[in-house]
Formats: structure tokens, C-alpha cells, sequence
């Protein structure tokens, strides 16, 4: 560690990486990265930060710049060659075999550092011993909670030490207890002299385990400053942006909602996806006539909320009750038939990909059990069609083509149609303008605020800001698979928000 | 889906692939592939009745895997359930000579078969190519067990007593009518998959399973009736043989045998469509008919054929040419943009 | 009684052997990610091939290692098909059993001039053990099980491969060259699929008929998930659908009547699907088995 001084262990300069389908995540990044520090990334999602940490780790290749490691211009052909340079990287979503014990993910991984089998165990029992983690080697690792896989992830990533270790978020998902354990590591390596990448959203962290914190936002770096002066309230500032927050009170449909019961309740909900409890306890009601925004940094539990109140997850535990019916163990098309609509997030599951326009005009009729009689009624079905396209503004070439050739924003517009089609009186909606342009995402807002003043009760997850706090009628925040505030969204400051969403309030 | 064109370009290529095939096969047992192949068309001409009686189940055990094709599902079982269908038919023929009956029955048997391999897969997770193919050796044994312990033929020991003939479907203009039937079948299955909207549901699923469920669409129930429909026209394809073709079973169940195999070939070669099945089925029961001449003539078994149905499953299985170029084309496309982008 | 019990675990020793090979070499190529329904093709074509060999030789032996030189190539064939060139796994597979069906009629229709079977063949002569019969096979093929498990549990190479078919995206992160390792690992178990085929014509029935595989690939298939891919089970397992088929051959010889023969038949493929109803649901499967791995 004799040049930890002045020289930077890794460093990368002026990196671009633009993805295939466009989305520019990092536009001319330069970073210096010393031995003996906790050099801290923030930003929300989509800043880059995930990035900019996977192409250190030879994972994906920038479309320019360079990686400077050790004083040399290193390009990894794969992670196995970071790994083997010493540089190791622990992921939000771990990177361990689901299906594999514990003992073969650190064997199968020391085996790429020359490691027998005996040596890589041996190595992880004196790791665990040392920092005192009690990790049952021989349990799979799916079976495992979060807590403890992060430390089976820890243990692996120290099995030889390393000189870069890169931390991707990695306490969203795990306790506070866990979250001590790994502070405790963290300290101790950096006083090995290890240059330690930690990325995170959460605001509080960065004082208490960062020595300099560098703020991100879509694609560049925003500010470095030493992370013990950043205050929080400057680093939300920073790490959100300039926007503006909605002046007045929306009144527009809060009278009639008083009058009439929760068409959507959630009481208590529970969900747990592959042995990690992603929704601890949650209770909301959306009302007729209104849409309830919930918003987090993606990774909080969001998907999983949503998943379970439509029916695709199970339900470990609590209760969803819609349009005065338990429909806890009810599957997908029960609730819809009751008047459930659900547009996803990912685009890949708001329409049948592989079928055509008309065809998937029909779904959503049939979903919702009104496509009576033997045979389908194709002339009405396009006669609707053909309204929705005028009226939303569909561009496509032929109502026959499957609808994965079409366009982002037409994909949207007509998953939009099929749900118009059927007024349901209940929607779900996931980051309904997630990758459009704004025109587009004007007429998805104008739909959702028509959709409200008709009496439909409207549950909004977007982990857009703006987008949340310019449509609800009162705005949910979620934070490790909780719900830790429900205001209006006149009654948030920017600070306050930035803070729930990092888990600081 | 992919346009039209493109599938019958495959569908073209899996065709030319099995012709040479067979022509190896020949020269390589020591036949002289050009004659052997002028036998076969001779054989189409000659025998175009065999031709016209094969069809109607090979279109039949077509469907039986088309239809829960657009489910996703591959139903194997089509075999075993034409040999339900065929003793389902002929039992129901001995006591009420009923042709219609009869061929309902049949239907019946071979669909409650495909309905217990589709609870199986959507209620307990057993993959529908394991249970069908169970289904497929228990339903043999056990119709063949039938076929000898209690129908055998007194005076012809090797096959069972005959349909009495008020159960018997004949021809009309020489067109044996259970073609009419098969084709009927088809139509039906158009109108299902495409007019109806348990169709809709159906193809969904298979579209896009995680798509559809979050749609509302009931999919576990598009499952099982897929597989459902799919044991019908099983069931029908072994009615049809003993109804309107043999009249009767052998020990050996050697009229049914291989006819749920060939149909998987004449599904995949039409794309799964149920308005091409006919085709694609007549063009496999040519080849039969040809067969039977080249058996006659050259001394080749008629099931050497199965080669030619095998590499056309087997080619429509890789993945196209077109599709194994894609990703070569547009690395291509996109080097070209970006030439032209940083030339400007 | 006893003595009709041992003689029926004796009888099992035999008819389970062309399970474990098949089975056995299926968990690990499941493992691997790669499904072939094709089993039952490569057993037909191996077993030809074999009896071919078995008859211009003489040599049942000669028969076996050509039964597994089949098996490899229709292996790597079918692995690189599906690693390689990411075709749909279970079609192919139809494919391959439709395809050597028709190769095994014609063969037999050219070397013996009967389509339905070959004349006996000379075969891998018996052990006997204090009066009753087996073959070595069984023990080879208990000791490939043993080395597969050996390999699968104990190697990093076993872990390479289930990594493939667990989370392919991690293992090649890891260095493991996913395509690769697929294709070689679906023609090393070809080569047990390809000694299963050849075993049934060289040792056990010792003639080459069209159906002498009987459905016994896809009991192989039914025995992997059965195992819950592990091939110390997918063994016993074997063992117990081979006491099945014992059992039937068995009763039908004991009982005399020939009639119930083709009831008896149907015990294995009952007890088969059976088992796999009830057991089945608690089985895991290797999370990326039969998808086509598409690197980013």
C-alpha cells in the first residue's frame, strides 16, 4: 500500500456506455479510486452507478473510456479475470447459485483463485469465524434470508484478498443487524489497505461508513465531496435534482372518495420471494376516484407488493380485500373478472408480445369476461380498436403484426386501450411511462387522470418522482418492504422525500 | 409468429433435408436412391386410395399435438390415444352400430386421456412428454390385452371381429369419408383456436404464458382443455381407422401403430396451423402409399419412412437459417449506422 | 417364496441396468441445463448399431463400445444443436426417436431381411452366483453411477456443470465456458444412453428388435425427476422400476397364463407415472433446464 497516498488504485476515465436499445447509462464518467478508502456513489436509480461498477468488474464493456488499474489500462474479458486481479464485487441481487449449497457456491468460486475445495472452505470457516458470522454451509443458498446469503456473498468475496472490493447496494435488502456486520467488515479492510466501491441510494449511509461520496445522476458525475461534511439534506438536494413540487392540494376527486368504501384494501401483506421477505407488513386502501402514488427506490418491494395484490405471487401473510371481496388466495382472473386491471411494468407483460393488436384488444376483453358468447365478435373488437387508435394516437402499420414490433409508447398506449376498453374499477399500474418520450407520457398521465375522474380507484408504483407526485392524490413511500409514510403530496418537501426513499427519516 | 414466407421456406428446407436423408439411407443400404424414389411415386399413384384412407388419422393425430402446441404443451400422446380411440370405436360398434357414436366415443376415450396428462402438468408439475409417453405404452398393453383376451376374430385369430357393417363409414365419389371428417376437424380447429375464445385464451398461454396470467386470462385452464381437445382428436384418429378404414383391429395394433408419431412430423411441417394440417398430411401419406410400393417392390419395410418424418422434425427443430443469421444482420445493420453516423 | 424374491432381485440386476446408464447420464445432462426427450432415439440407434457390429464380429463387446461411439455423436449432435444453436430441446428430441426408429427398421430389413428383428446375437456372457445370473454390467453400471456422483458432488468440474444449468449467466461470469461444457456434456452421457441401447441387444435380450427400447428412455426421464437429480437416487430408483419389470416377467411366468401377459407389461409405465405424481411436486429442477441460455 506504499502508493495509497497520491496514486489511485483504479481509476476510469471519461466513460461512455451506451446499451443497445439506446439508453445512454453513462455519459463521460472520470473517477479516481484510492487504497484505504470508502469512495461512496449515490444517486437514484438509472444514474449509472450499477454501470459504471460492472464494467470495472469486466462485465460489460464501455462503449468508450478506459479503466485504469494498478497504473495500467486493464480491459477484462470477464469477470473471472477481474476476480482473478483482485478485484471482487458483491451485487444488490447476489450473485450466488440459487440452486447450489452454500459450501459449492465458495467452492465453485475459490476454485477460480486456484483454491482445492478444502482450502476455499477452510478459508470461508476462518472468515466467518473472524467476523463472526454463522453461516450453515451446507443449506441452499435459495433457502437462505438475504441477511445471511450477504454474508455467505462477503465471506466469498474475502475467500484471497482482495485489493477492490465494489459493493452494489448492499444493504437494501438486508437488517440493520446485518448492516452493522457489514460496516464492521468494511472498516476492517479499509485499514488492510483495500479500496473499497460502495454504492448506494441511502442518504445516511454515506456519512457513516464513507471517507469521499461522489453524487450520480443519468449518466454523470453531479459532485465528490468528503463524505463526512455532506449533510443529508445537501446530498438529497443534490441527488434529486432541481423539480418542482406541486403547489396545490389536488381537490379534484377527494370529495367523492370520502363517501364510498375502499375499492382496494390491503391489510397487513406479507410477501416473501424466494426466502427473502420483500413486503413486511403492509396496509394501504385505494378509493374510488383515486389515485394512490407509491414510490421507493426500485429494490424496496415494490415489484413484490404489486405482484401479490394482483395474484401472480403468493401471500405469506394479511389480507387483500377488493371490491368488499377476500381475494387473498384468489388467482389473477378471479380478481380481474371482479374489475381488476393490471398493467405491469415491464412491457414484455402489459401485451402478448407474439400477438397482434386485435388479439390482445380481445385479452384484455376476455380477461375481464366480457367477450361473451361462442364466438368472437372480431368486427367489434377491431371497430374498438380502431377508436382507441384514433383517440390515443397509435401509430402501427397493420393491427396483424405482432405488437413486439411496435414502439415503446404504442405498446403502452395500446396496453392502455385494452384496459379502457374494459373500464375495470380497479387498476394497478407499474412505471406506466418508464422509457417513453414526453408527448407520449402526457397523453399516459391525461389517460390515468381521465381514468380517476371516472370513479376508477387507481394504484400508481413508480419509482418516478414527478410522475408520482404530479398525479396522486396522496403518495406512499416504500422502504425495505415498508411503507414508512402516506401524505399528500403538497404536504412533502423535497428533502423529506429524498430522506424516506434512503431509509434516513 | 413468423410470417408465412419464412415458415415455408423452413418447412421447405426440413423437406429437402428428409429427401436426402432417405436418399442416403437408400444408397447406403444398397438401393439405387433414383429408383426407389420413382417406386415411391409410382406407389403414390397406384395406391392414392391408401393415400386418401391414412390421411384422415394422420390429420387427426396432427391436431392431437397442434393444439396444445399453441398452449405450449407437447402432447406426445397421440398415439396412445388413437389406440383408445380405436377400441373405445370398436367396442361401442358391437353393441350399437352406430357410426357416429362410435367416433364420439372414440373421441371421448382419447380425450380423458390427454385430460388426465394436462391435470397432471398443471395440477402436480408432471412435464406432459413424460406422462404422455407412460399413457401411450399402458394404453397399448392394455388395448392390445383387450383386443386378444375378448375381441378376437374366432376364424382369423390375428385380428378382432370385424365392425358390424350399420357401424361402417364408407366412400362418397371415392372419397373415403372420414376424410370429409378429418377435414371437418380441421376446420373445426380453426374456428376454435382463432373465432372462439377459449382459442384466444389458448394461444395466449402459449404466446406468453407470464404475459397472459397478468391478462386475466385463466391459463391453468387453457392448459388442460388444450390437452383436453387435443385427446379428442387422438381418440378420433384411432375411431376413424377402425370406423372408416380397417373395420377392425389386428393383434399387433398395426393399423394404428406409429400414426400419433407421424402426425407429430405432419404438425410441425404445417407449422402447427390446422388449415395447412391437411396438407402437410396428405404429402406423409403419400409417402406411405409410396412406401407401400416400395415394400412391394424392393423389399424396404414401410416404416423405414419414419427416417423421413424424423429429420423433418428433427430440422424443424433447429431454429432457422434466417434466425441464425439475425444477430449477424444487425451487428452488420448497426456497424453500417454507425460508420455512416461518425462519417457525418 | 424366498427363494422367488431373491430371484426376483436377481432378475432386477438385469433389467435395471439400461435404466441407471440412461438415467444416470440424463441427471447430468439436466444439470447441465440441456433436456434430451431423444433417450429412447439414441438407445434405438446405438443398439443397431451394436447388434450389427455384435453380428459381423461376433463380438458382444465390440457391440457395446460401438453402442457407445453412437450415443456420443448423436450427443454431440443434440448438444451442440441446443447449446450452440439454441434449438427447441424437446422437438429435437422427438425428432431423433422418430429418425432412428426408421434407421432401425431399415437396417434390420438390410443386414437380417426382417424389419421386426435381427437373428440372436452372441452375448456378454453371465456371472453366476450361487446359482442364479447376472451380468457384469450391472456392476459397471453401478460404478459409472458411482463415478458420476463422484464427479457431480465431489469435482469443480460437477460444479461447473451444474452451475450451467442452475444460473448460466453466473458461471460464465466465472469463467466457465457455458456453450462448451453443455455440448461435452451431453455427448459424455450420450455415451451411457449409446451403452444403454447396445447393453439391451448385446447382453439382455440378445437380439436387436425395432421396439426392444420399449419406452425405457422415457422411464429414464420419469427416473431423473423421480431422483430429484441426483444420481445415487436416480440408481435406486433404476433398481426399483427394474424390480417392476422383473416383477411383470416374473408373474407372467409364474402364473402361467399368457393372456395377463400384456396387463403385467403395462407395470412398469404405471409405476413410473405413478411415482412421479406423487413425488414429482417436491422434485426441483435445475432453474434453467431446457432454456436456451442467450448470452447478453
Amino acid at each position: 500500500m506504499a502508493a495509497s497516498g497520491s496514486q489511485p488504485l483504479l481509476a476510469v476515465r471519461d466513460l461512455v456506455k451506451v446499451y443497445p436499445d439506446g439508453t445512454v447509462a453513462l455519459n463521460g464518467v472520470s473517477l479516481d479510486f484510492m487504497a484505504g478508502e470508502v469512495h461512496v456513489l449515490l444517486g437514484e436509480n438509472g444514474a449509472g452507478k450499477t454501470t459504471l461498477a460492472r464494467i470495472i468488474y469486466g462485465e460489460i464493456r464501455p462503449t468508450s473510456g478506459e479503466v485504469i488499474y494498478e497504473g495500467r489500462r486493464v480491459l477484462f474479458r470477464g469477470p473471472w479475470e477481474a476476480i482473478r486481479a483482485g478485484i471482487r464485487m458483491i451485487y444488490q441481487h447476489f450473485s450466488l447459485v440459487g440452486g447450489f449449497t452454500v459450501a459449492d457456491n465458495i467452492a465453485l468460486y475459490g476454485s477460480r483463485l486456484g483454491l482445492s475445495r478444502r482450502e476455499a472452505l477452510e478459508a470461508a470457516r476462518r472468515l466467518a469465524e473472524e467476523y463472526g458470522f454463522r453461516i450453515p454451509f451446507d443449506a441452499r443458498v435459495s433457502d437462505l434470508p438475504a441477511g445471511i446469503q450477504q454474508r455467505v456473498e462477503i465471506v466469498k468475496a474475502l475467500l484471497v484478498e482482495p485489493r477492490v472490493l465494489i459493493l452494489d447496494e448492499p444493504t437494501s435488502l438486508v437488517s440493520p443487524l446485518d448492516v452493522e456486520a457489514l460496516f464492521r467488515v468494511i472498516r476492517g479492510l479499509r485499514e488492510k489497505g483495500v479500496a473499497i466501491l460502495y454504492i448506494t441510494h441511502k442518504l445516511r449511509e454515506v456519512g457513516v461508513i464513507g471517507d469521499r461520496v461522489t453524487v450520480m445522476r443519468r449518466g454523470r458525475v453531479v459532485a465528490t465531496l468528503p463524505a463526512k461534511k455532506a449533510t443529508v439534506d445537501q446530498l438529497a438536494r443534490l441527488m434529486i435534482g432541481e423539480r418542482r413540487l406541486p403547489e396545490e392540494p389536488r381537490i379534484a376527486a377527494a370529495g367523492a372518495a370520502g363517501e364510498r368504501g375502499a375499492a382496494l384494501r390491503v391489510e397487513n401483506l406479507r410477501v416473501v420471494r424466494e426466502g427473502f421477505e420483500a413486503v413486511r407488513g403492509v396496509s394501504l386502501e385505494v378509493r374510488p376516484g383515486e389515485i394512490l402514488g407509491v414510490t421507493g427506490v426500485a429494490g424496496n418491494g415494490q415489484d413484490e407488493l404489486v405482484e401479490a395484490i394482483v395474484g401472480v405471487l403468493p401471500v405469506a401473510g394479511g389480507r387483500i380485500t377488493l371490491l368488499g371481496r377476500d381475494v387473498t388466495r384468489e388467482p389473477t382472473w378471479v380478481r380481474y373478472r371482479l374489475g381488476l386491471a393490471y398493467l405491469p411494468g415491464s412491457r414484455k407483460l402489459s401485451l402478448v408480445q407474439e400477438m397482434n393488436a386485435l388479439e390482445n384488444l380481445a385479452l384484455g376483453l376476455l380477461g375481464a369476461g366480457k367477450l361473451r358468447g361462442p364466438f368472437i365478435d372480431w368486427g367489434w373488437v377491431a371497430k374498438l380498436l380502431v377508436k382507441y387508435v384514433e383517440e390515443l394516437g397509435v401509430v402501427m402499420h397493420s393491427p396483424y403484426a405482432p405488437v413486439k414490433h411496435l414502439s415503446g409508447g404504442n405498446q403502452q398506449k395500446l396496453a392502455l386501450a385494452r384496459i379502457l376498453a374494459v373500464e375495470p374499477r380497479v387498476l394497478v399500474a407499474v412505471d406506466p411511462t418508464h422509457g417513453l418520450d414526453i408527448a407520449t407520457t402526457r397523453i399516459v398521465h391525461s389517460i390515468l387522470a381521465e381514468m380517476r375522474s371516472r370513479g376508477m380507484a387507481i394504484l400508481l408504483v413508480s419509482s418516478d418522482l414527478d410522475e408520482v407526485l404530479q398525479l396522486s392524490d396522496r403518495v406512499a413511500v416504500m422502504n425495505s418492504g415498508r411503507i414508512v409514510s402516506i401524505k399528500k403530496p403538497h404536504e412533502y418537501t423535497l428533502e423529506e422525500l429524498g430522506r424516506l426513499m434512503g431509509g434516513a427519516a | 409468429m413468423k410470417p408465412v414466407v419464412e415458415k415455408l421456406i423452413g418447412s421447405l428446407i426440413g423437406l429437402a433435408a428428409a429427401l436426402a436423408a432417405m436418399a442416403l439411407a437408400f444408397s447406403l443400404l444398397g438401393y439405387n436412391p433414383a429408383e426407389a424414389f420413382r417406386l415411391l411415386g409410382e406407389g403414390i399413384v397406384e395406391n392414392y386410395d391408401i393415400m386418401l384412407l391414412r390421411v384422415a388419422p394422420l390429420i387427426l393425430t396432427s391436431l392431437a399435438f397442434a393444439v396444445p402446441a399453441f398452449a405450449g404443451l407437447f402432447n406426445i400422446g397421440g398415439e396412445g390415444q388413437a389406440y383408445v380411440g380405436a377400441l373405445a370405436a370398436l367396442a361401442v360398434s358391437y353393441i350399437a352400430p352406430n357410426p357416429v357414436l362410435c367416433l364420439l366415443v372414440g373421441a371421448l376415450a382419447g380425450g380423458l386421456l390427454g385430460y388426465l396428462a394436462g391435470v397432471l402438468r398443471v395440477k402436480r408439475g408432471v412435464h406432459e412428454v413424460v406422462s404422455t409417453i407412460m399413457l401411450n405404452w399402458i394404453a397399448f398393453y392394455t388395448v392390445r390385452y383387450i383386443v386378444v383376451n375378448y375381441f378376437k376374430n374366432p376364424y382369423y385369430p390375428d385380428t378382432t371381429n370385424p365392425v358390424p357393417p350399420p357401424g361402417r363409414l364408407g366412400q362418397v365419389a371415392g372419397v373415403p369419408v372420414v376424410v370429409f371428417i378429418a377435414i371437418a376437424a380441421c376446420i373445426l380447429c380453426y374456428l376454435v383456436l382463432y373465432r372462439m375464445p377459449l382459442g384466444l385464451a389458448i394461444r395466449s398461454t402459449g404466446a406468453g404464458y407470464e404475459a397472459a396470467r397478468r391478462l386475466g386470462i385463466d391459463v391453468e385452464k387453457a392448459m388442460i382443455l388444450s390437452m383436453l381437445l387435443g385427446g379428442v382428436f387422438g381418440g378420433l384418429a384411432g375411431a376413424v381407422i377402425v370406423i372408416g378404414e380397417t373395420y377392425n383391429l389386428d393383434v399387433a395394433l398395426s393399423s394404428v401403430y406409429g400414426v400419433g408419431f407421424d402426425g407429430i412430423g405432419a404438425a410441425l411441417l404445417a407449422w402447427n396451423n390446422p388449415l395447412a394440417i391437411p396438407f402437410s398430411s396428405l404429402l406423409l401419406s403419400a409417402l406411405v402409399a409410396g412406401g407401400y410400393q416400395l415394400q412391394i417392390g424392393m423389399g424396404i419395410d414401410i416404416h423405414v419412412l419414419s427416417i423421413f418424418t424424423g429429420v423433418v422434425v428433427f430440422v424443424l427443430g433447429l431454429p432457422s437459417l434466417y434466425e441464425l443469421l439475425k444477430p449477424k444482420l444487425q451487428a452488420l445493420r448497426l456497424a453500417k449506422a454507425r460508420r455512416r453516423g461518425g462519417g457525418a | 417364496m424366498i427363494g422367488l424374491i431373491i430371484s426376483l432381485l436377481v432378475v432386477a440386476t438385469r433389467s435395471s441396468v439400461p435404466l441407471i446408464l440412461a438415467s444416470v447420464g440424463e441427471v447430468v445432462t439436466e444439470k447441465a441445463g440441456i433436456v434430451n426427450i431423444g433417450i429412447e432415439g439414441f438407445m434405438l440407434l446405438a443398439g443397431v448399431v451394436a447388434a450389427v457390429v455384435d453380428y459381423a464380429t461376433g463380438s458382444p463387446l465390440l457391440g457395446l463400445l460401438a453402442g457407445a461411439g453412437v450415443g456420443f455423436i448423436l450427443g454431440l449432435i443434440h448438444g451442440a444443436a441446443s447449446a450452440k444453436l439454441k434449438a427447441n430441446q424437446i422437438v429435437l428430441g422427438i425428432g431423433i426417436n422418430i429418425l432412428a426408429f426408421g434407421i432401425g427398421v431399415a437396417v434390420l430389413n438390410h443386414v437380417w431381411g426382417n424389419p421386426g428383428q435381427s437373428a440372436p446375437l452372441p452375448t456378454i456372457p453371465p456371472i453366476r452366483i450361487d446359482g442364479y445370473f447376472t451380468t457384469p454390467m450391472f456392476l459397471a453400471a453401478i460404478a459409472i453411477a458411482l463415478a458420476a456422483h463422484y464427479i457431480m458432488t465431489r469435482t469443480t468440474l460437477g460444479l461447473e456443470i451444474s452451475a450451467c444449468g442452475e444460473d448460466p449467466h453466473s458461471a460464465e461470469a466465472l469463467g466457465v465456458k457455458v456453450e462448451t461444457l453443455q455440448t461435452l456434456v451431453t455427448a459424455v452421457a450420450g455415451i451411457l444412453h449409446g451403452l444403454a441401447g447396445a447393453y439391451l441387444v448385446v447382453d439382455y435380450i440378445g437380439q436387436f428388435t425395432r421396439d426392444i427400447t420399449a419406452g425405457r428412455g422415457f422411464i429414464a426421464l420419469a427416473i431423473v425427476v423421480l431422483s430429484n437429480w441426483n444420481t445415487i437416487l436416480a440408481l435406486a430408483a433404476s433398481y426399483l422400476l427394474g424390480l417392476a419389470e422383473a416383477t411383470a416377467l416374473n408373474l407372467q411366468a409364474i402364473l402361467g397364463v399368457p393372456a395377463l401377459s400384456d396387463l403385467l407389461n403395462t407395470l412398469p409405465y404405471i409405476a413410473a407415472l405413478v411415482a412421479i405424481t406423487i413425488y414429482g411436486v417436491k422434485a426441483r429442477a435445475p432453474a434453467w433446464l431446457g432454456r436456451p441460455y442467450i448470452k447478453e
